[in-house]
């Protein structure tokens, strides 16, 4: 059971960890394997010191009181033996028995519903079957249904407006069944949208625990505000909400659904296909930025929703004056516990090495060039890569370029790429960059590629 | 009296333990005290064969030698074959055979002898040649050393990576050499050094000129012959060194060296194409040099797209593809 660690670590080079800031571990927060819970909370002595002049304020207690009736810990069982293979939450938002959570609670049952069935158990521990209607992969959000007459008499939680936005600092509690200890209530801020994200996501300033995964996180009123997706390990209580627009988006399509017997895999390449269209349009449209370097221009994208770290000359460079940008789309997508997909990064080194003479350059260049890997997960998952290489000419800058390429096995149509570039112009300089983006389809690789190797040429 | 010739008694590597002359036919060979040659073997009967004169027929030819064998359990492997008590088998000079563990030679007077063979003069006709190539090895490593250090780390840098080859290849010919006093009587150390080196600078230079061809003409086929390379000059060395080892048993060590190589190279392709399912580890050429030595034309990035297009049907007919058994293990997150 590791379906909640990390999908931000996975596929990415070794050498990126070291730089701390770049790749913090963003954490789903779902499962029954859990490393280390932290403390609790101390919730009531921060509720109390809670806006005291809003006069309908309601205490974390009340709003709990009020809505634990409506909140369940859904669980993933194996058909066979009935044993949990996962835990995560959901809620009501309808009368008849609809429930949300986040898809990458049930995905087990959406890639393998012969082996893996759902089931709800409440806070006063009523429990039942789950039928799964309707995901989007995109947004994390997936919607369940339990039998009408089973939490009929419950009511549901309403969502917030999307026409009264939030305040930065407002007071927002989250609630769940963290790590499977029971059904508890978090109590945090609100802190705007996360910076330079491609879809808005939420950013919470409250502990959201593995088990609290498609929770509701609610207003001073009780309205839903956002859904319990995601945490950063690196950061302390820096969490993530999926926006309430993209689940009453989801209940608007999903309600009237027939209940999903078969694995989802046809779907869940549609939702990725229309995600890497939007993906690959909205980049390309943007301008590369320069580098800066005197004699090339190398491509760095613009940060609107990439966020980009930079390095130099460290000193077991040998002598080797360089320079390094990495950018990266901080959009990871969860498929299933060992597949994740979404990632854009490009990256960029420049290296000077009069300093070293010609021999002793080419030997540091190159092993830089071959320092690279390609290929990410695992065969049943992915194809080898293959690739395709040879001297390009662009702009006047002579480059080896290297293309390669994976197929999904089980998600036709969708491919990773990965372009490295090493310019040929010069023996005692270089630059050297490299694309990845992840889950596209194979007319927007090439497009993508091309966006990318036209970025580079030889400045005059 | 006249000698009619010389039985020998062989050591393990061929060379001659014991020997008696022959003065009268018959002779007899056991454990018993009254054979003409005593064998101290366990594995011999007391009368356990018997070499004897057949004189020829007025007009019929040569006088001829006959082994016969007498009452024993074991036997006589001669030519390949068992003889078993009461067989009899005809014999030319120079002829060996076998019996319990005591392997026999005869040599009749008159027969013609093999020219005469010159010493294995290694450390004196070749000296220069294998003072050449340890020299040549030390240039090389001394080329590695410069490239790998930092631009004042170089003589650090040499000495280490220097005493390293020196010492593994002293260690790797005293071994065989060793090996060799075993059968030989003989280390013959210098033979398995210059062996050594001279395989060592092969694989060294060819993996270089390889990968610099590959660069320059941009086939990648070249870049990839480096593993097979490398099986090839090992098994070629192993199978120089046994040479030295048992000079006499040239083919069953070419074949041994064959078979090794063919294993090799079939152990170390399938084990990239159970890793990585292709045959090559590397996916693409590593190598880089200078850009003067490229020789091949750069495409444009239309032209380079336009190929890489066929991508395309590979991988999707690759995905289609059920997963067969071996791939379902994870692709190594190789980090070099």
């Amino acid at each position: 059971m590791d379906r909640m660690h990390i999908p931000f670590a996975r596929g990415l080079k070794a050498r990126f960890v070291a730089v701390v800031p770049l790749l913090a571990a963003l954490w789903l927060v779902t499962g029954a394997a859990i490393a280390q819970p932290k403390p609790p909370l101390p919730v009531a002595a921060a509720a109390s010191a809670a806006e005291p002049a809003a006069p309908v304020s309601l205490s974390a207690q009340r709003l709990y009181e009020r809505s634990r009736a409506k909140l369940v810990q859904i669980r993933t069982l194996l058909k066979s033996q009935s044993s949990q293979a996962s835990v995560g939450s959901g809620f009501l938002v309808s009368d008849d028995g609809l429930l949300m959570t986040n898809y990458h609670v049930i995905s087990q049952v959406a890639l393998q519903p012969e082996r893996y069935r759902l089931v709800y158990t409440t806070a006063d521990g009523k429990e039942g079957a789950l039928e799964l209607l309707a995901i989007d992969v995109v947004h994390d959000l997936a919607l369940v249904r339990a039998k009408p007459t089973e939490l009929a008499t419950r009511g549901h939680l309403n969502f917030r407006p999307q026409s009264q936005p939030l305040n930065k600092g407002e007071r927002i509690y989250s609630l769940g069944n963290p790590l499977d200890v029971g059904f508890a209530l978090t109590e945090g801020n609100y802190n705007g949208l996360v910076e330079r994200s491609f879809y808005p996501s939420i950013f919470f300033g409250g502990s959201l625990n593995p088990g609290m995964s498609g929770g509701p996180t609610l207003d001073e009123e009780g309205r839903v505000m956002g859904v319990n997706v995601a945490t950063r390990r690196d950061g302390e209580q820096i969490s993530f909400l999926v926006p309430s627009m993209y689940a009453e988006a989801l209940l608007a399509r999903g309600q009237k659904a027939a209940p999903i017997k078969t694995a989802l895999y046809p779907e869940i390449t549609r939702q990725l296909l229309a995600h890497q269209q939007v993906l690959v349009d909205r980049f390309i449209a943007l301008p590369w930025r320069s580098a800066g370097h005197p004699h090339y221009q190398i491509p760095v994208p613009g940060e609107d929703f990439m966020r980009c770290w930079g390095s130099t000359s460290a000193s077991e460079t040998k002598g080797l004056d360089y320079e390094r940008s990495d950018c990266q789309l901080e959009q990871t997508l969860f498929i299933s516990g060992s597949q994740f997909t979404g990632g854009l990064t490009v990256r960029h080194e420049t290296y000077e090495g009069a300093k070293l003479g010609l021999v002793r350059f080419t030997k540091l260049f190159g092993d830089s060039f071959r320092n690279e890997r390609f290929g990410s997960g695992s065969l049943r998952d992915f194809t080898p890569p293959r690739c395709k290489e040879q001297f390009v000419t662009q702009g006047g800058l002579p480059l080896r370029v290297v293309l390669c390429m994976t197929a999904y096995r089980k998600l036709p149509g969708l491919f990773d790429l990965s372009v490295l570039v090493a310019t040929q112009d010069q023996a005692r300089a270089g630059a050297q960059g490299r694309l990845d983006a992840r889950g596209l389809s194979f007319a927007n690789a090439m497009r993508l590629s091309r966006h990318y190797l036209e970025g580079f040429a030889w400045k005059n | 009296m006249e000698k009619l010739g010389v039985l020998e008694l062989l050591d393990r590597d061929g060379s001659v333990r014991q020997y008696v002359d022959i003065q009268r036919w018959p002779l007899r060979i056991g454990r018993d005290l009254q054979s003409d040659l005593v064998l101290d073997d366990v594995h011999v009967a007391p009368e356990h064969a018997q070499i004897s004169l057949l004189r020829a027929e007025e007009g019929g030819g040569p006088d001829r030698i006959e082994l016969t064998v007498g009452q024993t359990v074991n036997g006589v492997q001669a030519q390949g074959r068992q003889l078993n008590s009461g067989d009899a088998l005809l014999l030319n000079s120079g002829d060996e055979w076998q019996l319990g563990r005591s392997r026999l030679r005869l040599r009749l007077a008159g027969a013609e002898l093999a020219p005469e063979q010159p010493l294995q003069a290694v450390a004196s006709a070749s000296g220069w040649m294998l003072t050449l190539a340890l020299l040549a090895a030390l240039l090389w490593v001394a080329g590695e050393s410069y490239v790998g250090s930092e631009p004042d780390g170089f003589w650090s840098s040499y000495v280490k990576d220097g005493f390293t080859v020196l010492v593994g290849l002293a260690v790797w010919a005293a071994l065989w050499a060793l090996v060799t006093k075993l059968f030989q009587h003989r280390l013959e150390f210098w033979r398995h050094v210059w062996l050594a080196t001279v395989a060592g600078l092969t694989v060294s230079v060819a993996s270089f000129l390889l990968a610099l061809l590959a660069y320059a003409t941009s086939i990648e086929a070249l870049g990839r012959l480096g593993g097979v390379l490398s099986s090839l000059v090992l098994s070629a060395l192993i199978y120089g060194h046994l040479l030295v080892v048992q000079p006499r048993k040239g083919k069953t060590l070419r074949w041994f060296a064959g078979g090794m190589c063919a294993l090799m190279l079939a152990s170390s392709l399938g084990l990239n194409w159970y890793r990585f399912e292709r045959l090559h580890p590397e996916l693409y050429l590593t190598y880089l040099f200078p850009p003067a030595l490229r020789v091949s034309p750069s495409a444009s990035v239309d032209q380079f797209l336009d190929d890489a297009k066929r991508l395309q049907p590979a991988l999707e007919r690759k995905a289609k593809e059920p997963v067969s058994g071996f791939s379902s293990a994870a692709v190594p997150e190789e980090e070099s």
